[in-house]
């Protein structure tokens, strides 16, 4: 398999995090994220059936974009957990996005393909910086934690709770940080509604402090 | 009447389109809609090409250049990723792709969910 381009796909999904007014916190609308994000129009299982087409025959499970004549169409099926779905249209918008080739029957791209789009949805969803800065507040990163903040399903809980741990933020290059500032001050207001900062600065307990430290002199 | 008329006037029929519909998908005024279907005045340009948009056909067959009703003649590809899922066979699914292929604009189209 080709190396997956994990910079390319983190960095395209802060960009949406930035620059989308339909992203204001967690969970939000992956129909209204793709409609303010593209021209791609969604649709459900259900209505491609009314004009005779099934789309599981195509063997996706619960989302899938097709291109034709320069239209696009994520079809989904609204049957499945919300969760789910979500994570999937937004899976769907990352082949878009990243401009991956649909006409490319290879199915070692197919591998790499997944692997970027699976990335990009779960940075969009479930946003690295934010858990970061959550793991800084002191409180811990749970399934159900990131099930009830996020509106993720458990798996894809549990894949970013391991995905974070095997990553450091260090290790991001100065192009992938570029966005991290702006991402944690435009989500300050939901970051401070599920987990408030604790420890405001105590005047009275630092003077003590400082006498303390006087007195070592 | 021109060949240019007539087919506004079948496309809108068609569609269940009024005049003033029209207009405000193709942002241009009423009064240039019913010019046009009158077969007074033919569009050009970029006001033809948004006519074309908002019908969903293409320029050519506004004007009289084409009998297809759209440039896409069924042989352009079905672009989407193919996963290995897929429960038919390479036949079957060329008849769902065929079947998706002509349903597209129309879903496309298909008012919100």
């Amino acid at each position: 398999m080709d190396k997956p381009d994990f910079a390319s796909s983190y960095s395209k999904a802060n960009e949406i995090l930035v620059i989308s007014n339909i992203i204001s916190g967690f969970p939000y609308s992956a129909l209204d994220l793709v409609k303010e994000q593209s021209e791609i129009k969604c649709r459900t299982f259900k209505k491609a059936l009314e004009y005779g087409v099934d789309i599981s025959t195509f063997g996706s499970e619960s989302a899938v974009i097709f291109e034709y004549g320069g239209k696009s169409i994520i079809f989904y099926d609204d049957e499945k957990p919300m969760s789910h779905v979500k994570f999937s249209i937004i899976h769907e918008l990352g082949h878009f996005v990243n401009e991956h080739k649909f006409s490319k029957k290879d199915s070692k791209i197919y591998g790499k393909y997944e692997v970027e789009t699976n990335y990009f949805a779960a940075q969009l969803l479930m946003p690295e910086q934010l858990l970061r800065e959550i793991q800084n507040r002191g409180m811990r990163i749970t399934h159900q934690f990131l099930q009830e903040h996020f509106g993720v399903s458990h798996q894809a809980a549990d894949k970013r709770k391991k995905t974070l741990a095997k990553t450091n933020i260090e290790w991001r290059s100065r192009m992938e940080q570029e966005y991290d500032d702006i991402i944690i001050l435009k989500y300050a207001a939901f970051l401070d509604k599920i987990c408030p900062v604790k420890n405001e600065y105590d005047f009275e307990d630092e003077y003590n402090r400082q006498l303390e430290r006087n007195s070592w002199c | 009447m021109t060949l240019f008329s007539e087919r506004i006037s079948l496309l809108l029929s068609q569609k269940k389109l009024s005049q003033k519909e029209l207009a405000l998908k193709a942002r241009v005024t009423e009064s240039a809609i019913s010019y046009y279907v009158k077969g007074e005045r033919v569009p050009r340009g970029e006001v033809l090409s948004r006519i074309a948009n908002a019908l969903n056909c293409s320029t050519d067959y506004l004007l009289g250049n084409t009998k297809e009703l759209s440039t896409s003649n069924g042989s352009e590809p079905l672009q989407y990723l193919q996963r290995n899922l897929s429960k038919l066979d390479p036949e079957q699914l060329k008849k769902a792709e065929n079947i998706l292929k002509a349903a597209f604009d129309d879903l496309f189209e298909d008012e919100e969910e």
